[in-house]
């Protein structure tokens, strides 16, 4: 515990008086000229005592204590000269000398070309100057108050001396003085310290003084108030950290595929990341101006090899980054990964080579991939939607709503999309349209017109003969429509090849569907006629090539129907060519009642399976008309080809014969009640007015449709026939919205549709088709919109939209009698009254 | 072919139809027509959209579920059909002549 620090003898200390200082490194030196080599200084407390007043005043800066005492530090940097000259004395005392100086003194380290002072009171500094000058100055400190004594240094002339160069120069190399930065003493003490006793009686007093500090009045305590400085706020401004987000979402099957999932060995990946990182300095490397590499051909390749790799290597990292959050059950990662790698891998080498266009590799699924049947009504409602989108025009005109002029927008967008025609081009073309559509306009502005909608066709029925066609109640977008050939003989003359009955089609149509149909039931045979029951409108009943007579419930899936009377001995055993559901009240229920070739009209009922009841055989009658009939009839039997239910009427009905004649005929009856002549050819279909049950209508082979009143005359009323029309006439039909509108469809596949309140000498509407090799099978007309369906022999059925006829919203009555004025032109008086009551009569009679 | 390949078949040569994806709610694709990069692409963003408008159709009311979806943007129409698993999505450009 010094106080003061043992100033070194042979030190020059810088000491100010009553200060602890650190020592400096006290260099021995000899000033410049004249001044003695001080190399020791005697050593006091606080006073500095030198022979310096040896100093010539050749120092910038003097400092003298209060004593008038010198007391500048001496310069620690020494000049080229000084420096020599005491070279100089050093070597004139030699260098042994200065051993011996230093020998003589106590543990002083032996000098050489390294010492080390191992006192710690030795304060050396050495100066190591250049190997210019190659002069060093080595400072031996003497701690034993020795006075060096050295000659006035001569002056000699810079240079050095050859002699000089040689000699050997030692290096003496000691530590500075170790001087205490920083010391807190301890304040615990040995229990054995000498000076024990004193500490003892040191703390009693002290601890005394605190006790009577209390209360006493030599001591007051007093508080005082530290200065609050004034605080400046400084604020920092750093660079915002860059945060990068990363979200996923994991479901409970992504877990359990992660646990199940073979982990890549550790030493695989290893591999991989030791590949990627050569791979990417391999790329950097190539980037630098100076590396070193293959003349110019292989730079391409190695280029291309590293462009391949490093997207490669970018797809793996994409792999890896994002194969955590996508992992499939039914995708093989690897195979994605490969997959992927290599359609790009194909497209980089594609694109490096510049001729072929990047090649885009369908995503492939792997083979085994089962889609569920759960996405078959997705499917189906996203082919719905397509439907629309390609037909919403003819959508919207079927459905009859107003036309929509948002078309007209997009087309405008497109022409400018296209950009290509400049403005005057695109007037130009605008014009045209408007034209065009004027003129379209100015043909079929007012008249009656049928527009195209679709085409209800498909794969399945192509060439195939349309045979007939319903509207289902309910549904009334859903058409059923069968498909069957029944013209044996015309098949046969076509072909050449003898007719083989081609299995039967019924399909169900929907608008929201042309392309496809919604459901497809197949039979064993033709199917030449089908309805749908009006009280069950999920039943629907066909009649076949073969005579059986099916009943389908659509609510099951399959093509087997819910009863079919193939295994019924009273089958027809000849194509049925009608079936109707009719409904007799609440008491019989809703039976079907078929009409076939055999000559047979056959009731069906399923209220205990499927069960039948012959209604009629239709016989031969004699034509009254023709009075010549010499030749017995071979065939008793006449065929039928259809019949119908007057409207209201629950117990009559109509059928149409071969021969030409339609009889009236009662369910209750076994035979015919009357018989209509008037055709010459085979009637194909009768049909009653919806309107006024009076009138019925027929169409026949002998190109004509005849319209009858059947309560009053045996002989129709008129025939409507189109001049040029010289084919059969396959299928008329009423139309539901106006009592004096039909359609009917000829063997040379056109489509009429007659207004007999416009004229009954001429169709109103005539559309004929392209090519006339297709005849009309069917007609039919669509209950709730002016709509039109028509079926042909090449399976096709249009759809048209029916324009401008003249259907006003009538009642009932209005409509019956607009009919009547139209059938019966010259109005009788009493007329009405007259038929009221024969309809009465004949209710009773019958 | 099983009804789902017909329908498959159906749709995919259907009048301006550009490409079908199937894909499953996390936006991994199972089928698809397209190109993988744009699959990945649809399947990926189509799929947390049907998230986000079924539940907007459940918590209006809960026993109601989302049956269709249609993003109609000017250049085409997007069509998505959620199933429990499965997306059906199908892109047509319905002006295409």
């Amino acid at each position: 515990m010094q106080s003061t620090l043992k100033a070194p003898s042979g030190a020059k200390v810088p000491i100010a008086s009553s200060k602890k200082l650190p020592v400096a490194t006290g260099t021995m030196k000899n000033a410049a000229t004249g001044k003695q080599g001080t190399g020791t200084t005697k050593k006091t407390k606080g006073k500095f005592s030198t022979t310096g007043t040896n100093q010539t005043d050749g120092r910038e800066i003097i400092i003298e204590n209060g004593k008038e005492q010198d007391v500048t530090p001496d310069p620690l940097i020494f000049t080229p000269e000084e420096v020599k000259q005491e070279k100089k004395e050093e070597s004139d005392k030699s260098s042994v000398k200065v051993a011996s100086n230093t020998s003589d003194k106590k543990d002083e380290a032996p000098t050489g070309s390294f010492s080390r002072g191992e006192r710690s009171d030795l304060v050396m500094s050495s100066v190591l100057k250049s190997s210019d000058q190659s002069e060093v100055y080595s400072e031996v400190s003497d701690d034993t108050g020795k006075e060096r004594i050295t000659d006035v240094p001569k002056v000699e002339d810079k240079g050095i001396r050859d002699e000089d160069l040689d000699k050997y120069i030692d290096i003496d190399l000691k530590e500075t003085e170790t001087f205490t930065v920083f010391w807190i003493p301890s304040i615990a003490i040995s229990a054995k310290a000498e000076n024990k006793e004193e500490f003892d009686k040191i703390n009693a007093s002290y601890k005394n003084l605190l006790n009577e500090k209390i209360g006493s009045d030599n001591f007051k305590s007093r508080p005082s108030q530290t200065l609050n400085l004034m605080q400046k706020n400084k604020d920092v401004v750093t660079e915002t950290i860059k945060k990068h987000e990363f979200e996923c979402d994991v479901t409970n099957w992504m877990l359990h595929d992660a646990f199940l999932e073979n982990p890549k060995p550790n030493h695989e990946l290893v591999a991989n990341m030791f590949e990627q990182e050569v791979k990417a300095n391999l790329t950097d490397q190539l980037k630098n101006k100076g590396t070193l590499l293959d003349p110019e051909k292989s730079l391409t390749d190695t280029y291309h090899s590293v462009s391949v790799s490093q997207s490669q290597v970018t797809n793996k990292e994409k792999e890896t980054t994002n194969s955590k959050v996508r992992s499939s059950k039914r995708i093989d990662k690897s195979n994605h990964s490969v997959h992927s790698n290599s359609s790009i891998t194909q497209s980089k080498h594609s694109q490096g080579s510049g001729k072929q266009e990047p090649e885009v590799t369908p995503f492939k699924a792997p083979e085994n991939i089962i889609l569920p049947d759960s996405l078959l009504t997705k499917f189906n409602i996203v082919e719905r939607i397509l439907t629309q989108n390609r037909y919403l025009e003819q959508q919207i005109l079927y459905r009859n709503y107003p036309t929509v002029e948002f078309q007209k927008v997009v087309e405008e967008e497109k022409q400018q999309e296209k950009g290509a025609l400049s403005r005057f081009a695109m007037l130009q073309v605008k014009k045209e349209s408007e034209k065009k559509e004027e003129v379209k306009d100015d043909i079929d502005k007012d008249s009656p017109h049928m527009i195209d909608l679709f085409k209800y066709t498909c794969s399945e029925v192509t060439d195939r003969l349309v045979s007939c066609a319903d509207w289902n109640g309910p549904n009334p977008d859903l058409l059923a429509v069968s498909y069957g050939e029944y013209n044996f003989l015309a098949e046969k003359a076509q072909s050449g090849k003898p007719y083989l009955d081609k299995p039967g089609l019924l399909l169900f149509w929907t608008l929201k569907s042309p392309k496809f149909p919604e459901r497809i039931i197949r039979a064993p045979s033709g199917i030449v006629s089908c309805h749908f029951s009006k009280k069950n409108p999920w039943l629907i009943a066909t009649g076949s090539c073969d005579g059986v007579v099916s009943i389908y419930d659509l609510r099951k899936k399959g093509d087997k129907p819910a009863a079919e009377s193939s295994q019924m001995i009273e089958k027809h055993i000849d194509t049925v060519w009608e079936v109707k559901w009719h409904d007799q009240g609440s008491e019989n229920g809703e039976n079907l009642i078929s009409i076939s070739s055999d000559g047979r009209i056959v009731e069906w009922s399923i209220k205990k399976g499927l069960e039948c009841r012959d209604l009629l055989n239709l016989k031969k009658p004699t034509n009254p008309n023709q009075k010549d009939d010499k030749e017995a009839a071979v065939f008793r039997n006449s065929v039928g080809f259809s019949l119908d239910f007057p409207k209201d009427q629950y117990m009559l009905y109509l059928a149409s014969t071969e021969e030409g004649t339609i009889h009236k005929c009662s369910l209750s009856y076994n035979d015919e009640l009357d018989t209509y002549w008037g055709h010459s050819g085979p009637v194909y279909k009768v049909r009653c007015s919806p309107f006024w049950s009076n009138i019925m209508l027929t169409c026949s082979a002998d190109w004509t449709v005849q319209v009858w009143d059947w309560r009053r005359d045996e002989s129709p009323l008129f025939a409507c026939r189109s001049q040029d029309l010289n084919d059969a006439v396959n299928d008329i039909e009423w139309s539901p919205h106006s009592s004096t509108i039909f359609s009917n469809v000829c063997d040379d596949g056109r489509v009429e549709l007659w207004d007999l309140s416009v004229s009954n000498i001429g169709p109103i509407i005539t559309k004929k088709p392209e090519n006339r090799s297709s005849p009309g099978t069917m007609v039919r007309f669509c209950q709730e919109f002016p709509v039109l369906v028509t079926g042909n022999s090449q399976g096709v059925v249009d759809v048209y939209r029916l324009k401008n006829l003249n259907q006003e919203l009538l009642t009932k009555d209005e409509h019956k009698k607009r009919l009547e004025k139209a059938v019966y032109p010259i109005e009788r008086s009493g007329y009405h009254k007259g038929e009221d009551e024969e309809e009465e009569m004949e209710g009773i009679v019958d | 072919m099983s009804e789902i390949e017909e329908a498959f078949m159906r749709i995919k040569t259907h009048k301006g139809v550009k490409g079908i994806i199937i894909s499953n709610y996390a936006g991994i694709s199972v089928k698809s027509t397209m190109s993988s990069s744009d699959t990945a692409k649809y399947a990926g963003l189509i799929s947390s959209l049907t998230l986000t408008a079924r539940s907007i159709v459940k918590e209006l009311d809960s026993q109601n579920d989302l049956v269709f979806l249609r993003v109609r943007s000017r250049k085409y129409e997007i069509m998505i059909a959620p199933d429990h698993e499965y997306i059906l999505i199908v892109i047509q450009n319905p002006d295409e002549e």
